[in-house]
C-alpha cells in the first residue's frame, strides 16, 4: 500500500476523480430516471452515450473541424462546443427514443414480463455497440483539440486543469437545470406523478407513454452532453466505450440511490474518487475491486444507496 | 344523459367482475353506486375513469362512445375520479398534487379560480399547502383527493368510497361538502359502502351484487326499501 | 499483434470456441472422404500443377496488414513463375477477416485441396490457434509472416513456422533500446493485463534492472488513466515502457502529454498501428517510439523494394517483406521438386538461405533462429510511424 504516494498527490487525485465522477453522474441520470420511472434497468443506455461521442465527432467533422486541426480562436472554440453539444446531444436523444420505441414499447403493450425487458435491454445494448463496431471498422477516434490543457491555478501542489474544472462545472449544472426541471415543472411533475403512481396519474390526465419518451428523451440529452465532456476530457472514441463506462455510471446510480436524481451525482463524484484513491493505493489493477468493495459495503448499511429516495419521492 | 353505461362486462383475465351493467346519470345528479365489498363497485369506477377496459358493452358521455379512449383522455373530456384508498402522490406538497388535478389544463385564470375554490370548500388544504401528501392524517389526505379531481373542473366528479376508513365526525363533514360541491352544479357518481350516508345524499341510486344491478330508485326509496335495509343498512 | 489480442482479452472467445465445435467435427469428417478420396487419385508430386496459399485478413477491422502480407506473397508468386513460365504456380488465398471463427473452416479447405504445399499464414495469433491444428493434422506446412505469440511454436506442431522473432525477444531489444538510445534514468512501466502485453513488459522490467521507477497497470478498453499518470508524474520518470495494444496507449499518450509529462513513450509492435496516432492526435503521439521484430520495406536486401512498389505502386508495409521471405521460401521447395506436403516440410525445416529480412533458419519448434532475429525501433513523425533503427543486441 503506497500511502506516501496518496497522500502527496491526494489533491490532485481528488482534482481528476471528480471530474472523471462528473462524466459518471451524468450517465447515472438516464439509468436513474428511467429506473425511477419503469423500474426497468436500460442496459441499453451505454450505448446512448457511446453514440453520443461519435454525434459531436460527426457535427465536428461536418462543420470543418478535424482531429490535428489547430486549435480554433476563442468564439470559434464557443461555437464548435455548442455544435458538439448539440450533435451529442441529438445523437443520444435519438438512439434513447429508437430504444424506447423499438424495443420497450411493444413489450410494454404485450405487459412482457420483467425479465423480458432485462434481456431486451442487454440485446439492445449488444446490438447497438456491434452494429457501430462494424460500421466504423472498430476503429478509434481521436478528437480534435477544441483548446489546449493548461493549468488554471496550482493551490499548493494540487493542479486544476481547464478540462477537469470544466467538466466538474459543466456537469454540476446539468444536474442543477435538470434537478429544477423535474421538481418545479408541469412536465416534471408529470414524470414524478407517473413514477410514483401510474394509475392515478393516468387519473390526473397524464398521458404515461408521453412521459415515458420525455423521460428517455433527458436520460438521453444528459448522455449527450456527458458525451462531449467525455470528448473534451479523453479525446478518443471507438464502439465499445459504452460498456465500461455503462457499468460504471450504473454502479454510481446504485451507490447514490437509484431513482433518486441528487443520489446519481453523489454516487458518480463518491466512485470518480474511491476508483482515485484506490488505485493510488493499492495500484489499478485494484481499482475496481476497491471500488466494488466499497459498493458492496455502503449497500450493506445503506441497502437504497446513500440518498436512497425513489425518483417520485425526491423533493426540492 | 350526461354519462352512460350500457351491458358493460368487465373481466379480471377469466373472471367476469361485471356481467352487464347498465346505469345513467343526468347532468346536475349525485347518484350513488351502493354495495358490499367485492361486489364490482370500484370496478365500475375503474371502467369508467378508463384504468380497466371493458370486454363488451358501452360508456357513453354526453352521447360521445368513450369506450376505447385511454384513461388521460378521459380527464380532458370531463371525467376526473378521486381514486379511492387515498390515491394521492404522498412524496409531493398538497399544492403539487392540486396543480397535478389540472395538468391537461392550460386556462391560468379558470385554474386560479379553481385552486380558491377548493381551498374555500378546505380550509386545511390551504393551511397545509406545503406538506408533504404522505405525512397527513387520512380525512386530509381524502380532502386532497376531492380537491384535486375538482381542479380538473369535470362534467363527472367520481368519488371513490370518500368514508372509507374516517372517523365519523369526519363522514358527516365530507358529505357536507360532497353536498357542496353539487350545488355548485358539479355531477357526481358516488361509490360508498356506507350505503346511509350516500342514499340519504344522493338523487338516485343503484344496488350493486355481485357483479349485477339489482335495485335502482332515488335514495329515498331505497332507504325506505326493506331488502335495502336488511342487506346494507344493519336494520333487522 | 491485434488479432491476439482479440483472443487474450475477449472472454467471449471461450464461448465462441464452443459454437466451433460442430462445424469442425462436421468438416472434419468431410474432410477425411474427401482425402481419402484424393488419395486414391492422383499423386501430386511431380506436376506442374502446385499450389501455395495465402491465410488471413483481407477485408475487415484489420485488413491492412492481411494486404501487406498478401502483397508480399503475391510478388514472391510472380517473380517466380515470371523465371518458370513452363511451370507456374498458383496463389491460392483464403480471406479469413482475421475472424478465428472462420480460420477453422478455411483451413479445411485448404487441407483437402493436395495441390496446396505451403501456407503463408495464418497472418493472426488468434486465427492460427484456431486453424493451425487442422494444417497440423493435414501435414501441410506452413509459414506465418506476423502471428507473434510465443506459445504458437510450444504446441507441438510439427507444420508451425515464423518469418519473425516473437513476443519473447522484442522485451530485451526494448529495454536495450531504452538504456542504449534513450539513455533513461529511470523507466515506469506500464502494462495492460493482456498475456501479451504483461509478458513483454515482465521481460522488460528484468532486463531493464534497478533503471525501473515504479510499474503499473492499465485494464483493456479502459479510457481515463487519471491515476496512471498521476503515477508517472511523481515517479519523474524520464521514459515509458509500455506493454499493450495501440487502443488504449493511443488515449493515455494524449493524457499523458495533457498532464504535461514530457517523458520518452516507448512501447511495442501491439502500439504499431495507425490507430495509436489517431487516438493520441498527432501531437501528443509525436515521439513515441514502438518496437517490432519487422523490418521497414526500404531495409530489405535486393530489389525488394523497388519490385514492391513497382508492383503495388506503394512502399511495402509492415511485414510485407517477412510474407515475401516466407512464400519464396516454399517456392524454392517446389522448384527443388518438393511438391509433397511432407517433403515439403522436411525442406523447410532444413532450409539455410539468406532471405530479404534475414538468414532464414528455423530451429526445431519453427521458430526463426535465435541468432536470425532482427527487432526494428519505429517513431511518430509528423503523425506518421517511420523506421527509426535495428536494435542490435548488446552483450
Amino acid at each position: 500500500m503506497n500511502f506516501h504516494f496518496l497522500f502527496s498527490n491526494i489533491g490532485d487525485l481528488t482534482v481528476t476523480g471528480l471530474s472523471q465522477g462528473a462524466i459518471y453522474a451524468l450517465i447515472a441520470l438516464g439509468y436513474t430516471l428511467v429506473y425511477g420511472l419503469l423500474k426497468l434497468i436500460n442496459f441499453a443506455h451505454s450505448e446512448v452515450f457511446m453514440m453520443g461521442t461519435f454525434g459531436a465527432l460527426i457535427a465536428w467533422n461536418l462543420t470543418g473541424l478535424h482531429e490535428n486541426d489547430p486549435t480554433p480562436s476563442l468564439p470559434m472554440m464557443v461555437v464548435y462546443l455548442l455544435v458538439g453539444l448539440v450533435g451529442a446531444m441529438v445523437w443520444s436523444g435519438v438512439t434513447a427514443l429508437t430504444v424506447e420505441f423499438v424495443a420497450y414499447r411493444p413489450l410494454r403493450r404485450r405487459n412482457a414480463p420483467r425479465l423480458v425487458f432485462l434481456i431486451t435491454a442487454i440485446g439492445a445494448s449488444v446490438a447497438i455497440s456491434e452494429a457501430v463496431g462494424v460500421i466504423t471498422s472498430r476503429n478509434q477516434y481521436g478528437m480534435p483539440d477544441l483548446f489546449k490543457t493548461t493549468n488554471l491555478a496550482t493551490i499548493g501542489n494540487v493542479h486544476i486543469t481547464n478540462v477537469d474544472l470544466g467538466v466538474v462545472v459543466a456537469a454540476v449544472v446539468m444536474m442543477v437545470v435538470l434537478d429544477q426541471f423535474i421538481n418545479r415543472t408541469r412536465l416534471g411533475r408529470g414524470i414524478r406523478a407517473v413514477a410514483q403512481d401510474p394509475d392515478t396519474a393516468a387519473l390526473m390526465g397524464i398521458n404515461k407513454n408521453r412521459v415515458i419518451v420525455l423521460t428517455f428523451a433527458l436520460g438521453g440529452v444528459m448522455a449527450g452532453a456527458a458525451a462531449l465532456l467525455y470528448n473534451l476530457k479523453i479525446g478518443v472514441t471507438r464502439a465499445d466505450i459504452g460498456f465500461l463506462l455503462g457499468i460504471k455510471a450504473f454502479t454510481a446510480a446504485v451507490l447514490g440511490g437509484i431513482g433518486n436524481l441528487r443520489g446519481a451525482l453523489l454516487g458518480g463524484l463518491a466512485l470518480g474518487l474511491v476508483e482515485n484513491y484506490g488505485s493510488a493505493l493499492f495500484g489499478t489493477s485494484w481499482r475496481d475491486v476497491v471500488a466494488f468493495v466499497v459498493l458492496v459495503v455502503i449497500l450493506m448499511f445503506r441497502p437504497t444507496g446513500l440518498l436512497g429516495e425513489s425518483l417520485g419521492k425526491a423533493r426540492a | 344523459m350526461l354519462l352512460e353505461l350500457e351491458d358493460l362486462v368487465v373481466a379480471y383475465g377469466r373472471i367476469e367482475a361485471l356481467h352487464g351493467i347498465s346505469l345513467g346519470i343526468e347532468e346536475g345528479e349525485i347518484v350513488a353506486l351502493i354495495g358490499a365489498n367485492g361486489a364490482g363497485k370500484t370496478t365500475t369506477m375503474r371502467a369508467i375513469s378508463g384504468l380497466r377496459a371493458a370486454q363488451q358493452g358501452r360508456i357513453r358521455l354526453q352521447g360521445r362512445d368513450i369506450t376505447r379512449m385511454r384513461a388521460d383522455q378521459r380527464v380532458v373530456s370531463g371525467i376526473s375520479q378521486a381514486p379511492e384508498g387515498r390515491g394521492i402522490f404522498p412524496g409531493m406538497t398538497v399544492e403539487e398534487n392540486l396543480d397535478l388535478g389540472c395538468y391537461t389544463r392550460k386556462d391560468a385564470a379558470g385554474i386560479a379560480q379553481d385552486r380558491a375554490r377548493v381551498f374555500d370548500l378546505f380550509p386545511r388544504l390551504a393551511e397545509r399547502r406545503k406538506q408533504l401528501g404522505g405525512t397527513m392524517s387520512g380525512g386530509e389526505q381524502q380532502m386532497l383527493t376531492i380537491g384535486r379531481a375538482l381542479m380538473a373542473r369535470p362534467k363527472v366528479l367520481l368519488l371513490d368510497e370518500p368514508s372509507m376508513g374516517l372517523a365519523p365526525m369526519l363522514i358527516q363533514q365530507i358529505f357536507a361538502i360532497i353536498a357542496e360541491i353539487n350545488t355548485q352544479g358539479t355531477t357526481i357518481l358516488l361509490v360508498e359502502q356506507n350505503a346511509q350516508q350516500a342514499l340519504s345524499l344522493a338523487h338516485r341510486a343503484y344496488v350493486l351484487e355481485t357483479g349485477s344491478i339489482v335495485r335502482t330508485g332515488t335514495g329515498a326509496e331505497l332507504l325506505a326499501d326493506p331488502t335495502v335495509q336488511e342487506a346494507y343498512l344493519g336494520v333487522a | 499483434m491485434r488479432a491476439l489480442r482479440e483472443a487474450e482479452q475477449n472472454v467471449n472467445v471461450r464461448v465462441r470456441r464452443a459454437w466451433l465445435v460442430v462445424p469442425v467435427a462436421l468438416s472434419a469428417v468431410v474432410a477425411m472422404s474427401a482425402c481419402a478420396e484424393q488419395n486414391g487419385g492422383s499423386s501430386a508430386s511431380g506436376k506442374c500443377d502446385s499450389k501455395i496459399a495465402f491465410f488471413g485478413a483481407r477485408t475487415g477491422p484489420n485488413a491492412n496488414l492481411g494486404i501487406n502480407i498478401y502483397n508480399g506473397v503475391k510478388l514472391a508468386v510472380d517473380q517466380y513463375n515470371a523465371k518458370h513460365k513452363d511451370c507456374k504456380v498458383t496463389l491460392e488465398s483464403k480471406d479469413s477477416q482475421g475472424d478465428e471463427k472462420q480460420a477453422p473452416g478455411l483451413a479445411q479447405q485448404l487441407v483437402q485441396d493436395q495441390k496446396v504445399v505451403g501456407v503463408v499464414g495464418p497472418a493472426f495469433s488468434g486465427e492460427s490457434e484456431a486453424a493451425d491444428g487442422i494444417f497440423d493434422q493435414g501435414g501441410l506446412p506452413l509459414i506465418s509472416a506476423s502471428a507473434t505469440n510465443p506459445s504458437l511454436s510450444q504446441k507441438g506442431w510439427k507444420v508451425f513456422h515464423r518469418m519473425l522473432g516473437n513476443d519473447n525477444a522484442q522485451g530485451p531489444a526494448a529495454a536495450t533500446y531504452l538504456k542504449d538510445t534513450v539513455k533513461a534514468k529511470k523507466v515506469f512501466v506500464i502494462d495492460d493485463t493482456t498475456a501479451y502485453g504483461k509478458g513483454l513488459s515482465d521481460v522488460v522490467k528484468q532486463s531493464l534492472g534497478s533503471v525501473v521507477a515504479g510499474s503499473d497497470t492499465v485494464q483493456p478498453k479502459q479510457t481515463d488513466f487519471q491515476a496512471t499518470v498521476a503515477k508517472v508524474k511523481s515517479s519523474k520518470a524520464d521514459a515509458i515502457f509500455y506493454g499493450g495494444y495501440y487502443a488504449e496507449a493511443g488515449p493515455f499518450v494524449k493524457q499523458l502529454r495533457a498532464a504535461n509529462v514530457k517523458a520518452t513513450f516507448v512501447s511495442d509492435d501491439g502500439v504499431k498501428d495507425e490507430g495509436f496516432v489517431k487516438g493520441a492526435g498527432n501531437a501528443a503521439a509525436e515521439g513515441s517510439v514502438v518496437t517490432c521484430p519487422c523490418i521497414p520495406g526500404d531495409e530489405a536486401k535486393g530489389t525488394f523494394f523497388a519490385d514492391y512498389k513497382k508492383a503495388f505502386g506503394k512502399e511495402p508495409g509492415t511485414y510485407g517483406p517477412e510474407a515475401f521471405d516466407s512464400a519464396n521460401v516454399f517456392l524454392d521447395g517446389i522448384a527443388a521438386g518438393k511438391t509433397a506436403r511432407k517433403d515439403m516440410l522436411s525442406f523447410i525445416d532444413s532450409y539455410d538461405k539468406d532471405g530479404v529480412t534475414k538468414h532464414i533458419k528455423f530451429d526445431k519448434t519453427g521458430e526463426i533462429a535465435k541468432s536470425e532475429i532482427v527487432i526494428w525501433s519505429y517513431k511518430v513523425s509528423g503523425g506518421e510511424i517511420v523506421k527509426d533503427q535495428e536494435i542490435k543486441a548488446t552483450s
